[in-house]
């Protein structure tokens, strides 16, 4: 579970940043090299789709705090983002969970008994999605000429597609190791704990595509479906594919019923 | 070997059931239609909670004829899947501790089992 981030712990957040910045700055170089050869820009539509090469599974969860997962069985690893929630927290978590399917030790299969600080552990997951997520947002968030500090964030939360709080933890980062922006770290802290609760209208106010705060419900079982209808061609006397096949379509069923009751 | 013996020893014969669905590509569900036994009374016989011997008898009976097997073979099955350690992250997950999931969620989180599970099967 990842630590919850509030005003109160969030210098110490920054200093846990620093002790692993390296690292993790290696890992995003590394990752850019070796999973975006066909040098796709959108941040969001990268992670989803390295992670939908991985049989992502797209499903939405009645829960605000549940937000997605790396499932290890037997030798497997399946990636699942929680579509309940609003796009621009999937977006988040399919940084955070890029981490732990290609970097994170503890999930390698031979290593994972090793003792991990798993609070430290979640930290690294959490800043290698900054990492990838974010540019100079300390920059564009001073070119903005809003007086208003939330109407500031939304466009930063907007251009950048990212979760209210990891915008603040990010300017928040620049303002206190970079430039000593007393003025900017205040602010922060004032206002961290007190996300706006109508982020859906202050989107719209400020003529903001408001779907990025929204959830987008998508259901996606990562190709299982395909992946089966072909096994069931190549062993059409074999009854159990199918057996399965009918099973997976009633699984699906029962989400998009689930879905509807979401959607209402 | 009579029926009475995989009785006494229910939770093995649970144990070795789970292993012959693993083996043969099932998941609990295709299963539970393939022998025709209801999915609640398949878990009880997977956890070794069927208390009733006659319930059992019919029940066994049902899988031994699915699979072709007698009772000593049941008894003595030997897994082929190998079973390795299996480990759930919910990594982005910042619930309060007393956090209890509503049971709309609890149904997901159910369905995705059953999912992940046939992902082993197809991807491995």
């Amino acid at each position: 579970m990842s630590e919850l981030v509030t005003s109160k712990n969030l210098e110490q957040v920054i200093e846990k940043n620093k002790l692993i910045k390296d690292d993790i700055l290696r890992l995003t170089n590394d990752f850019t090299v070796r999973f975006n050869k066909s040098g796709v820009t959108g941040q969001d539509k990268l992670s989803f789709s390295v992670l939908k090469e991985n049989h992502l599974i797209q499903i939405p969860i009645d829960d605000e705090y549940w937000g997605g997962a790396i499932i290890t069985k037997g030798s497997i690893k399946i990636p699942v983002i929680n579509t309940a929630q609003p796009r621009v927290y999937q977006y988040f978590v399919a940084w955070h969970e890029i981490y732990h399917l290609f970097y994170d030790l503890n999930l390698r299969e031979e290593t994972h008994n090793i003792a991990v600080d798993m609070d430290l552990n979640e930290r690294r997951a959490d800043y290698f999605a900054a990492k990838m997520i974010f540019g100079n947002v300390y920059d564009y968030y001073y070119s903005l000429d809003d007086e208003n500090f939330i109407d500031k964030v939304i466009k930063c939360m907007d251009v950048y597609k990212a979760p209210y709080k990891a915008v603040l933890i990010e300017l928040f980062e620049e303002a206190v190791t970079k430039y000593n922006d007393l003025d900017l770290k205040e602010k922060i802290l004032e206002h961290f704990d007190n996300k706006p609760d109508d982020l859906v209208q202050k989107f719209i106010d400020l003529e903001l595509d408001a779907e990025l705060v929204k959830p987008s419900y998508v259901v996606s079982l990562g190709g299982l479906e395909k992946k089966i209808q072909s096994v069931i061609k190549e062993n059409p006397d074999v009854s159990h594919h199918k057996d399965n096949y009918q099973f997976l379509l009633t699984l699906k069923n029962k989400i998009k019923k689930g879905v509807e009751g979401l959607a209402k | 070997m009579s029926m009475e013996l995989l009785f006494e020893n229910r939770k093995l014969i649970g144990k070795n059931i789970l292993n012959i669905i693993k083996d043969n590509g099932y998941t609990k569900s295709s299963f539970s239609r393939l022998t025709n036994i209801s999915r609640p009374t398949l878990d009880k016989l997977i956890k070794g909670e069927v208390d009733s011997l006659a319930t059992f008898k019919t029940h066994i009976q049902k899988i031994l004829e699915s699979q072709d097997m007698n009772e000593e073979q049941l008894l003595n099955y030997v897994p082929k899947y190998k079973t390795k350690k299996e480990l759930v992250f919910a990594l982005s997950d910042n619930a309060p501790e007393n956090h209890a999931l509503n049971p709309k969620a609890q149904e997901m989180f159910g369905i995705l089992e059953d999912i992940v599970h046939m992902c082993e099967l197809y991807y491995n």
